[in-house]
């Protein structure tokens, strides 16, 4: 019988417990680039940012797009504590490229800095979903 | 005996009453459901968080951060979470009542140390023998600062000239986690600057529909024994127990400093959030059992005054025939 080499994954947001499963690894964005883990990790803690978490399952793979928050890593137990986490099945593709565009065409406007900030933000979201979905913001036409 | 018209009348005025409670009741429950899911959802997260923030206290020990110093209890910040609205039975009140005591007991706590300290000095004095008079430190307690959340904290506190450095109100029913952003924000702002020791916040734990209790927790200065764990309760243990076998260290990326330095303040926001959650879902349970007592004394009242109108009918329909027969007796 072949050794299990899965632990537990938790994606978990303020609102809601996004994911709890068993996986095989998991690599998911940090402060200091992309980190992959697989089982029997070393424990340690760092910071999350922005980006896509990947996960792997009896190699099936499943995306996920998250913001910023932290993980905890321990051998048989993966923990992410992020602000915002939407898997690639919840995301509606058609919405984020809207967002995009539209967040693009604000940018490109001159406007106010409070304005620009938030444009700027929502840009970096809807492109985060899109690369979660595989889709390159190159390919979207405005 | 009250006018037939008069009866009608006011129960016609009850039934109002109890339709309006009976709806307010309605929309209670329709929303303490979702409420109640939102504090159920939002506990896992906090529960974690905290539980992350405790593993780099204990590896990291002793720290060096402004936010855990201790400067003794003399200047506090009350945060005091209330409902919008009333009409929700003793809730405000309770959560109103809980703050005020609690400012009471620290006065009193104030007391009691300066009374000592008097004490030891007189003590002193008569051991050296004569001296000059002593001089007697004067009892100084500054006044506390409330910050109220919530329009019926505002009111209680303004009422009874409270000194308010500001406030939220308006609030929505479900707490957004940019409100509790912006309390912790103004929370560490007020300690950092030094303008206050100690930051509370006064809330309502949500126990049950029925039950709700208000409760005080130190959110500033943080500190590694005194934590209130205020999501542990209710955290069903996860299924898949963390194994209790010994694990190596934690490993911070890039430091423990650095990844503490982010996450206090996301922790800060967490458990105000919480607090908030837990109130909000608290209010709607006091309303909603409020306003049930309400509609049912309404039906009481209803039932008294219609036994009451039918009697004075009968009354009045018994006299007509009295005065008939007595009239027509005394024409034969």
């Amino acid at each position: 019988m072949p050794e299990d080499k899965s632990f537990n994954l938790e994606i978990v947001t303020p609102e809601r417990v996004v994911l709890r499963e068993r996986v095989d690894s998991v690599i998911f964005p940090t402060w200091n680039g992309y980190y992959g883990v697989m089982v029997n990790h070393m424990p340690f803690i760092t910071g999350v940012t922005t980006g896509t978490v990947t996960l792997r399952k009896d190699k099936e793979t499943e995306k996920v797009a998250v913001t910023s928050g932290f993980v905890m890593v321990q051998p048989d137990h993966t923990i992410l504590l992020v602000n915002t986490a939407e898997r690639a099945s919840e995301i509606d593709i058609e919405r984020a490229k809207d967002a995009y565009r539209r967040a693009l065409r604000r940018l490109r406007q001159r406007i106010s800095s409070v304005n620009y900030t938030r444009a700027q933000v929502a840009l970096e979201r809807a492109a985060n979903r899109l690369r979660t979905l595989g889709i390159s913001t190159d390919d979207i036409e405005i | 005996m009250q006018g037939l018209r008069e009866i009608r009348r006011r129960i016609r005025s009850v039934k109002n009453t109890q339709q309006i409670t009976k709806a307010m009741k309605m929309v209670a429950a329709a929303r303490l459901r979702k409420a109640q899911e939102q504090v159920l959802a939002a506990r896992p997260y906090a529960h974690k968080m905290r539980e992350m923030f405790l593993n780099i206290l204990e590896q990291s020990g002793e720290l060096n951060h402004p936010l855990f110093e201790e400067r003794g209890d003399d200047r506090v910040l009350y945060i005091v979470l209330t409902a919008e609205r009333g009409l929700c039975g003793a809730f405000n009140a309770n959560i109103m009542k809980k703050a005020i005591t609690t400012e009471e007991e620290r006065i009193q706590r104030k007391r009691e140390e300066h009374a000592e300290k008097i004490r030891r000095l007189q003590a002193e004095q008569s051991e050296d023998g004569e001296g000059p008079a002593l001089e007697l430190p004067e009892l100084q307690i500054p006044e506390a600062l409330w910050l109220p959340v919530g329009r019926k904290g505002r009111e209680f506190l303004s009422f009874r000239g409270y000194n308010i450095v500001q406030d939220f109100v308006y609030i929505t029913d479900i707490p957004t986690q940019h409100l509790a952003e912006q309390i912790a924000k103004v929370a560490v702002q007020y300690f950092e600057s030094g303008q206050v020791d100690e930051v509370y916040v006064v809330y309502s734990q949500f126990i049950s529909v029925m039950q709700q209790k208000p409760a005080v927790f130190k959110l500033l200065p943080l500190s590694v024994s005194g934590f209130e764990d205020v999501a542990a309760k209710g955290v069903e243990p996860t299924e898949e127990k963390i194994t209790e076998r010994w694990l190596p260290p934690y490993t911070f990326e890039p430091t423990p400093e650095l990844v503490l330095h982010h996450l206090i303040p996301k922790y800060l926001q967490t458990t105000v959030l919480h607090a908030l959650l837990e109130t909000a879902a608290g209010e709607l349970g006091a309303r909603m059992t409020a306003m049930d007592s309400a509609t049912k004394n309404a039906g009481e009242v209803i039932d008294k005054l219609t036994l009451q109108y039918n009697r004075a009918r009968q009354a009045s329909i018994t006299q007509e025939i009295t005065e008939i027969v007595s009239g027509a007796e005394a024409l034969s």
